[in-house]
């Protein structure tokens, strides 16, 4: 198990890695679909920046961590 | 069809005349025989669009498509396509860029818009709601405006695609711009846009995309995964996205300056954009959805005339290249990102405005044109401030940009006095590689794209390569195919720059089809991989031959939509007749201008490469041995 941690908001880049790898290794189906991941990625507003949060239900798989290329996301674990 | 995964498996329809949407199934036949992206693109355009009418006509169509792997985990599936008849050319206009995974999401593959509306409308796609919306109060405002206001009214979650004044005033190099930075350039579909009266689209969808095959699809992108992240310059790749390419382009003379004039001296191009200047300017990266390398940049100017501008740039090298080499202003990365930022504000392609630009300096400097002309503004290279004064005028139609506005065909057309011989065009489009410098897969293939002025992709040949290392390629990639590599990789460097075009452009073809970006470390996984990923994602079984079948289909569509138009191969696909005509100075080099014989021998062995006619026509019965004869009917 993993605690995601988020270590460099700033390096975000919206790419969504972490999303989609949460919503297909989490959900029955095994889909891709951002809208159900336990980590969100929003925009903020009138620029091209991103918040990275997670929601209660993250079950600490840590496969956002594995997927994340920008060093936003460690493993609470080894930090 | 009922797709078993990858594909959300509908077209979505929307008729801006009438008012009325629909939403169709994809057909599979349009799957088996196109894959999706680009590739299905082509025949839903020839389908939608009425022939033979200005492509400012409400009978053109603007069409969009999400290839099936976008929307997964595989490293680069970000891409999304749109093509409609281009103001630039009057031929095919498509462009690519990474920002309408949305639509997928919103359980679409293609969007087809058609007609004209009366007044300036929105198009809001949310799932299954799909709304056309007043935009009386867009209209007039840039890009940037626009995007802000809807992401208020709707929600920051959306991709907000829209148009700036450019795209308003129907300029021939209008762009669409997707949240602010990343862009349809290339054709002018922005003015489509525009002349539908459509002046922005907003997507949000929270729909699945299903995998046929998880466990296989998994075991295939790991696969995939080893050998794309064990590739040499990823992490420059990272760092410093397109202008990795600025040294070995520098040193190939690819920067062209004072309207293809000469290119820049290499070092003189090294030293003047010093990529360490640039890091203190590049305040982080933007990526497109899925991708590990995150080529685009966020930009903030610390100092100077600019300081405190802030906007994200899709492709730095471009900005430099056209706001630096082509109009003289070396040395300047605050001028370079101000041209950049100025066009995806108001939406206009890079490289056909600052051709016109470029263009009429150039006149301005050899007196074919003066001060009355230009409305008093004085123009000589290197000068930013008239060079911004210009991207606005042309952008607003006002003073020497109105006339600008009309583009590299027929803004010289308007003006006269012998101003043609000195407009760089292919089919209406200024060429991003001057092929006096190097004849390469990229600089060649601007003449014979069926597009215009516009390489069919950045390939392995841009740079001269070591002896074998072109083999070595196509035994990684499987390109050129085993039976074509005698006859393709041949020559002095290698490769027989007309023919290994045609496999080039299947490849490209294959990823804009399938979702995946063309930059190189994309380019190097071997096709065999992404069929793989494919068959498991949708559970139709294809191969590497499968694949590059389709795209050899579809480079025959969009050959049949051109033709459509009145292209004519043997008048048209020819260098511009600076390229033919003069030395291009490269430091205390001439080089060139080319051997227009020998540069039809290689369009003609494009042609054979392909198995079309001398003349680049298509055989009838190359159509029907595709099986294309029942898109295209009579024509």
């Amino acid at each position: 198990m993993a605690i995601p941690m988020v270590i460099a908001q700033e390096n975000c880049s919206g790419c969504l890695s972490c999303a989609l790898a949460c919503s297909f290794f989490n959900t029955p189906e095994r889909v891709f679909n951002p809208a159900r991941a336990y980590v969100r990625i929003e925009r903020r507003e009138g620029q091209n920046r991103f918040v990275v949060s997670y929601l209660d239900e993250c079950l600490e798989c840590g496969v956002c961590v594995e997927r994340c290329n920008y060093g936003v996301l460690a493993d609470g674990n080894s930090v | 069809m009922e797709p078993g995964g990858g594909y959300a498996g509908n077209v979505l329809y929307v008729d801006l005349g009438t008012g009325r949407t629909r939403r169709e199934p994809l057909r599979e036949e349009l799957v088996k025989d196109f894959i999706g992206g680009a590739g299905i693109n082509a025949q839903l355009a020839y389908e939608a669009i009425r022939p033979a009418r200005s492509p400012l006509d409400p009978g053109n169509a603007l069409v969009f498509g999400v290839g099936p792997l976008v929307g997964t985990l595989v490293p680069g599936a970000g891409k999304s396509c749109s093509l409609a008849k281009s103001p630039a050319s009057g031929k095919i206009g498509a462009s690519i860029t990474g920002s309408l995974a949305s639509l997928k999401f919103a359980g679409y593959d293609h969007l087809v818009i058609t007609g004209k509306a009366e007044d300036p409308v929105y198009l809001e796609i949310h799932n299954d709601e799909v709304r056309i919306k007043d935009g009386a109060h867009l209209w007039g405002k840039d890009t940037f405006g626009t995007t802000d206001d809807l992401w208020g009214k709707l929600g920051n979650e959306y991709t907000v695609l829209s148009i700036g004044p450019a795209g308003e005033n129907l300029n021939a190099n209008a762009s669409i711009v997707a949240d602010k930075y990343s862009c349809f350039s290339r054709g002018g579909l922005g003015s489509v846009m525009g002349s539908k009266n459509l002046k922005a689209i907003a997507v949000y969808g929270s729909q699945d995309i299903r995998v046929a095959h998880p466990n296989r699809f998994m075991k295939a992108l790991n696969t995939l995964n080893e050998t794309f992240f064990s590739q040499r310059l990823l992490k420059e790749w990272r760092i410093y996205g397109t202008l990795v390419s600025l040294q070995p382009m520098a040193k190939t003379g690819l920067y062209p300056s004072k309207n293809y004039q000469e290119a820049v001296k290499a070092e003189e191009m090294i030293r003047s954009f010093d990529l360490e200047r640039f890091l203190e300017v590049k305040a982080g990266d933007v990526a497109c959805i899925s991708c590990p390398i995150g080529c685009k940049h966020r930009i903030h100017v610390k100092e100077g005339k600019h300081a405190g501008l802030q906007f994200s740039v899709g492709c730095a090298n471009a900005a430099m290249q056209t706001w630096g080499s082509y109009c003289g202003c070396m040395g300047f990365w605050d001028v370079v990102f101000k041209g950049a930022e100025l066009c995806n504000r108001l939406g206009m392609d890079f490289y056909d405005t600052s051709a016109l630009v470029s263009w009429a300096i150039e006149i301005y400097q050899k007196g074919v044109i003066d001060s009355k002309d230009t409305h008093g503004i004085e123009l000589d290279w290197g000068k930013a401030d008239e060079i911004q004064t210009l991207i606005q005028q042309m952008a607003f139609r006002q003073g020497f940009g109105d006339i600008l506005a009309n583009g590299l065909i027929e803004a010289p057309k308007t003006v006269g006095r012998g101003s043609e011989k000195y407009a760089v065009q292919i089919k209406g489009m200024a060429p991003p590689f001057d092929a006096r410098a190097r004849i390469s897969s990229e600089s060649f293939s601007q003449f014979i794209c069926s597009r215009g002025g516009h390489s069919v992709g950045v390939t392995v040949t841009m740079m001269p390569r070591r002896p074998g290392q072109m083999r070595r390629f196509a035994e990684r990639t499987g390109l050129p195919p085993e039976d074509a590599v005698e006859r393709v990789l041949t020559g002095p460097e290698e490769f027989h720059p007309g023919r290994i075009s045609r496999w080039f452009e299947d490849n490209l073809a294959v990823l804009d089809a399938l979702g995946i970006c063309q930059f190189p470390p994309f380019q190097q996984v071997n096709l065999s991989s992404y069929a793989e990923l494919y068959s498991a994602l949708t559970g139709l079984e294809t191969d590497d031959q499968g694949l590059l079948k389709a795209a050899e289909k579809v480079s025959n569509m969009r050959k049949a939509f051109s033709a459509r138009e009145g292209l004519s191969s043997a008048r048209e696909d020819v260098p511009p007749r600076r390229f033919v005509s003069e030395a291009l100075k490269f430091g205390e080099e001439r080089r060139g201008p080319l051997d227009e014989k020998y540069i039809r021998e290689l369009v003609g062995d494009y042609y054979d490469e392909r198995g079309w006619n001398p003349d680049g026509s298509v055989k009838d019965d190359r159509i029907e041995m595709l099986g294309l004869d029942k898109y295209l009917g009579g024509a």
